[in-house]
């Protein structure tokens, strides 16, 4: 397999998983409509859990790792040419393949119990587990293909050694944690520490894919070498300790517990703030005028919703909505990082042609102002008090405002949720159309 | 390397110096409003927490799947010791700032009593939340602290 054909599979596994998070989000409307949950072929009441764990799994987990595949197969392939062959990428695709397998099957055939613990939400059965190994081990392979480059200043080989210490305290966790923990306990422990690494993985990947797309766009490195070398390496400094904390704290104890939320609250804003200030700096020069505007706005949005989830993570208090309202906008600013990047990289990379229309333009300020309005509602609504994860009573609406910050968070949700259906839609089309790679020939 | 870029790198070491001794300084933090000792039997715990009566100074809550037990209403007039045990598993007793000027987030262990000092208290309804995941119905496990 070639490094192009590698990246247009990876790329196929990351759009497909949005794709599938997409189906399940349908099927659990379905689970909770009347009549319409009687013909589905399993248990409707316990499906619900299962679908939403398969749901966040597919959105947030596969969605992040396999574009980092992909963003790794992109980097490499720029080093030693898209037409050259690597067998590992195949073996590492396999295993993911393999993997999203494991993680649908326990949901359809109604196995084991769901467990919407933080960061990667579980169903205890063994099948799920296998899956998530699986996942996990072909991103590895991909990963030590990254480090063998030896490249060490790059972002991509910090990354990849982010995702091995990430994956390190999970194997910690595990030998750790006694088996006869209730499972709520277990399975939140098990991916505490790593969780909170990977959020280092997803931030080092949104920088990635900004100097990328602006890269391709017109030649610039909007972060010069050193500065870029310093910002993915205090990613780096700040999680490194994570492993070793497992040495020093009971893995169930409060210590352990609190060290890893100080560590994103200190250890991910510097490099974000230096990132972002030369993206934005970058984007109000003159030398912006040399990317398309398209590409311009996407990058705009992408840096104002990010910026903005990090302003509200800065106010968090709890339980209220504010907690959504941060990883949402945080999210939504690295999502949009990627739509872009695969737009106007990875695609044309991989010979997959696009057509741009109004349709492909709306996408970007569907999903860009909908999620502004989604986090922001939800900000507002936690200012005064709305509980997070709450439906109906329970968020004790008794004010206009609250109701008006609540309707806020409602609309622009709808309105992402079009955007990013629409990306899933049209970017899907253009990869099915684009036919097989042959660069080789 | 230009002299810009040995600036920008001087300035983003030195923030990320202080930020790294302030993250130094906040691991195991000892919380001085908390106090830990052993409970020999939840049974116990729970014993006392059903003889509370309004207007003592200590004052009893338990976690559990899935709620804070039992609602309580305490004036601002005076400090009280806030003693917690979980029935079940892990949970973690999230206290809004509004309540005593500080959030107070404490995870509460199994065969542990938690006694929290409640100081400087403002008349006012607060949530009190579980941050710990403590199963499925876990977003449902809310509760509220009344000041009078």
């Amino acid at each position: 397999m070639t490094l192009k054909q590698e990246c247009k599979a990876w790329t196929l596994l990351s759009v497909g998983a949005l794709a599938i998070a997409g189906v399940f989000a349908l099927l659990l409307v379905f689970s909770r409509t009347p009549v319409i949950q009687d013909i589905l072929p399993w248990p409707w009441k316990s499906f619900f859990h299962k679908g939403l764990v398969t749901h966040v799994v597919f959105s947030f987990v596969v969605w992040f790792l396999a574009t980092m595949g992909a963003m790794w197969s992109y980097g490499y392939a720029q080093r030693v040419g898209g037409a050259a062959r690597s067998q590992i990428g195949a073996v590492a695709l396999g295993f993911v393949s393999l993997g999203c397998v494991g993680l649908i099957l326990p949901a359809l055939l109604d196995l084991g119990t769901a467990e919407l613990n933080n960061y990667i939400p579980v169903m205890n059965h063994p099948l799920y587990f296998a899956g998530l190994v699986c996942l996990f081990l072909g991103l590895v392979i991909v990963a030590l293909r990254e480090l063998s480059s030896k490249q060490w200043g790059r972002g991509s080989t910090v990354c990849a050694g982010l995702y091995l210490i990430a994956l390190c305290c999970m194997g910690l966790a595990y030998s750790l944690l006694p088996t006869d923990l209730a499972e709520p306990t277990y399975n939140e422990r098990l991916f505490w520490g790593g969780g909170h690494v990977l959020q280092f993985v997803n931030t080092a990947l949104l920088i990635m894919a900004w100097m990328y797309v602006v890269k391709e766009g017109c030649g610039i490195d909007f972060l010069s070498s050193p500065v870029a070398m310093v910002t993915f390496a205090l990613l780096l400094v700040f999680a490194l300790p994570a492993p070793f904390i497992y040495g020093f704290f009971d893995v169930l104890g409060q210590a352990h517990r609190d060290f890893y939320t100080d560590m994103l609250r200190y250890g991910l804003p510097l490099p974000s703030i230096v990132a972002s200030i030369g993206l934005l700096r970058f984007l109000s020069s003159s030398s912006a005028t040399k990317l398309d505007r398209l590409t311009r706005q996407a990058l705009w949005l992408s840096l104002v919703t990010y910026n903005l989830g990090g302003l509200y993570g800065l106010m968090l208090d709890g339980s209220d909505t504010r907690v959504p309202a941060h990883y949402h906008a945080v999210i939504g600013g690295i999502n949009l990082a990627f739509m872009i990047l695969y737009h106007r990289v990875i695609l044309p990379f991989v010979h997959v042609d696009i057509k741009e229309g109004r349709i492909f333009r709306a996408q970007y300020w569907f999903y860009g102002l909908g999620q502004i309005m989604h986090a922001s509602g939800m900000f507002l609504a936690g200012m005064q008090g709305v509980p997070r994860k709450s439906a109906g009573g329970e968020q004790a609406l008794d004010s206009v405002s609250k109701i008006l910050s609540m309707g806020l968070m409602g609309l622009g949700g709808v309105i992402a949720v079009i955007g990013g259906v629409m990306f899933v839609v049209i970017t899907l089309r253009w990869l099915m159309k684009g036919g097989r790679i042959n660069e080789q020939a | 390397m230009s002299k810009r870029e040995k600036l920008v790198i001087t300035l983003i070491a030195i923030c990320a110096l202080a930020i790294g001794y302030r993250f130094a300084g906040s691991v195991n933090k000892t919380n001085h409003f908390v106090e830990i000792i052993p409970l020999t039997t939840f049974a116990e715990f729970e014993k006392r927490s059903q003889n509370q009566k309004r207007g003592q100074g200590d004052i009893f809550l338990t976690a559990q799947q899935w709620a804070w037990l039992p609602e309580l209403t305490i004036s601002s007039d005076r400090n009280y010791i806030l003693h917690i045990a979980t029935a079940d598993i892990q949970h973690a007793f999230h206290l809004e700032t509004g309540a005593t000027g500080q959030s107070i987030d404490v995870l509460i262990q199994p065969g542990q009593e938690y006694l929290i000092k409640l100081q400087n208290l403002k008349p006012g309804v607060f949530a009190i939340g579980c941050t710990q995941y403590c199963g499925i119905e876990h977003n449902k496990m809310r509760g509220k602290l009344i000041v009078e």
